[in-house]
């Protein structure tokens, strides 16, 4: 088998696991034996092309479609939802880091954010209670 | 090819797997091979179909497996069929023979012949 060869199978093994969406024990107990099957059929067929490979086998995608459809693999579906779950929850931990960030800068800036000026109501209101209860005593 | 083709093949390729080892121990590509063989190129089955029926019939310990070094670095993996796997393809062929029978039966095809 030549180097281009080689590097042309490589290649499409590689494009078949990419449309595999995660690597099980499975996927990867089948991409061994699927890679063996490929040299079975290049040694009996002397086959010297990847084109001829693919004619045989098929397209990447329809391979991993196949074998993905076949498995209904309960865990792979699994992972991709553990998967997804991860990613939201990371995008949630993001997003109240940046809120809780951008509160706290906020909170920095002189006289920022409003509460400068309910602080200042505070203090009216304290006064005219005060001024309410001086005068009812009198 | 129509989608229901598909669908009818997917109903007994375990049965015809289960067949195929009964013959003798049998690794995917000479499966493959076979059946492209047998039916004269109008039953081929996928890699990406076979290797999951493989596995799933290996976890109910209908097959099981062993590897055997081909080559300098490669190893080919063989499935042997188990006395459970001949039951149940024992049961399966039973079956398939009955619906089959059932369905000529309903279609008016009792007695004729093929094509």
């Amino acid at each position: 088998m030549d180097k281009s060869f080689e590097r042309a199978l490589k290649k499409y093994y590689k494009e078949i696991r990419s449309f595999l969406i995660v690597r099980t024990r499975e996927s990867q107990k089948f991409m061994a034996e699927f890679c063996s099957s490929v040299e079975d059929y290049i040694e009996a067929n002397k086959i010297q092309t990847v084109d001829a490979v693919k004619e045989h086998f098929g397209a990447p995608e329809e391979i991993a479609k196949a074998f993905l459809e076949t498995a209904q693999l309960g865990y792979i579906r699994k992972r991709v939802r553990i998967k997804n779950t991860i990613l939201i929850i990371m995008l949630a931990a993001f997003l109240s880091w940046f809120t809780y960030l951008t509160i706290a800068f906020i909170g920095t800036l002189p006289n920022g954010g409003g509460y400068g000026v309910e602080t200042i109501m505070d203090s009216a209101e304290t006064t005219t209670d005060e001024n309410f209860v001086i005068g009812d005593t009198a | 090819m129509e989608k229901y083709v598909d669908d009818f093949k997917r109903g007994v390729t375990e049965l015809l797997v289960l067949h195929m080892l009964c013959e003798g121990d049998k690794y995917g590509y000479e499966i493959t091979h076979a059946f492209e063989e047998l039916s004269n190129g109008l039953y081929t089955m996928a890699e990406g179909t076979l290797y999951p029926i493989l596995y799933k019939l290996e976890d109910a310990g209908y097959i099981s497996s062993y590897s055997v070094k081909v080559g300098v670095r490669r190893m080919r993996k063989f499935y042997t069929i188990e006395k459970k796997g001949k039951e149940r393809y024992e049961a399966m062929l039973r079956d398939y023979l009955l619906i089959s029978d059932v369905i000529r039966h309903i279609l008016g095809l009792e007695g004729k012949t093929d094509g």
